[in-house]
């Protein structure tokens, strides 16, 4: 059943945010430390683990999947709310950001590719 | 998986110092707009995980957006140069640039066979990111801000 993916996905939500609130009152700060991380690596972890002991069924899978489909849409709605004047009227902070991680990145692929081969 | 790391604190450094150097100057901007540089969903986790203004976590989705329109024209451009031919470098390319969409768009352009390969590290790295970037990094950041 579909519902069955959408309630694994849940778990997995619901198990992240209490751990990410439990380790930010360890550390002692007023936040969630890394729920949706941990969210999001379980549910890897379990529906991959599942392949071998109980197979998900793709109907199963496709609860999963619609969320998953579903996940730009909602980056544009919560981008729409925010202050974005603010943000265009600070001018290329963005743009450089962006373009910085990329070029940096870029940089990194043949230099982590020729320690890979190096390793085997 | 060692790519993967490295991807999210090098982009995370990169959009950090950025944003102190437009001047923000608390832990809590740094690090969504860090974050943001990593791909544009660990920014607005991080934002909202962290408390940070709207306009801080608009900031970190556009940095995020940037990243990502770049990496899908960009790719096809750099391939050749950075040797991205095979399964092994497009896993280590997706690790390392982690924006899915970008990763996806770029490898289905340059060669739709590595596509599997690069959008699995991909995906790890948006969980891998918005785990470190509100956490250790957030603390790091802080630490030497302090």
């Amino acid at each position: 059943m579909i519902v069955y993916g959408v309630a694994l996905l849940s778990f997995c939500m619901l198990f992240g945010v209490l751990v990410g609130d439990i380790l930010g009152a360890f550390i002692g700060v007023k936040a969630n430390v890394g729920g949706v991380g941990i969210a999001m690596l379980l549910l890897l972890v379990l529906s991959n683990l599942s392949s071998t002991r109980f197979s998900l069924k793709p109907l199963t899978e496709s609860g999963i999947g619609f969320w998953s489909a579903m996940y730009i849409p909602i980056v544009v709605a919560m981008a729409a709310k925010q202050n974005v004047y603010a943000a265009v009227s600070s001018g290329g902070l963005a743009l450089v950001a962006g373009t910085g991680a990329v070029v940096v990145s870029f940089a990194l692929v043949p230099l982590l590719t020729r320690i890979a081969k190096r390793k085997e | 998986m060692m790519s993967v790391i490295l991807g999210v604190v090098i982009s995370f450094a990169v959009g950090g110092i950025v944003a102190y150097a437009f001047g923000y100057q608390d832990a809590v901007s740094i690090s969504t707009i860090g974050a943001g540089a990593a791909t544009y969903i660990v920014g607005p986790v991080t934002g909202t995980a962290l408390g940070a203004s709207s306009e801080v976590i608009a900031l970190s989705v556009a940095a995020g957006l940037v990243k990502s329109v770049l990496v899908m024209i960009g790719t096809p451009l750099v391939a050749p140069v950075i040797g991205l031919n095979n399964p092994q470098s497009a896993m280590i390319y997706g690790g390392l640039m982690g924006t899915t969409s970008g990763v996806a768009g770029g490898l289905a352009a340059t060669d739709p066979a590595l596509v599997p390969y690069g959008a699995m590290t991909a995906t790890f790295y948006t969980g891998v990111g918005c785990l470190l970037a509100p956490s250790v990094l957030f603390l790091l950041v802080r630490l030497l801000l302090a």
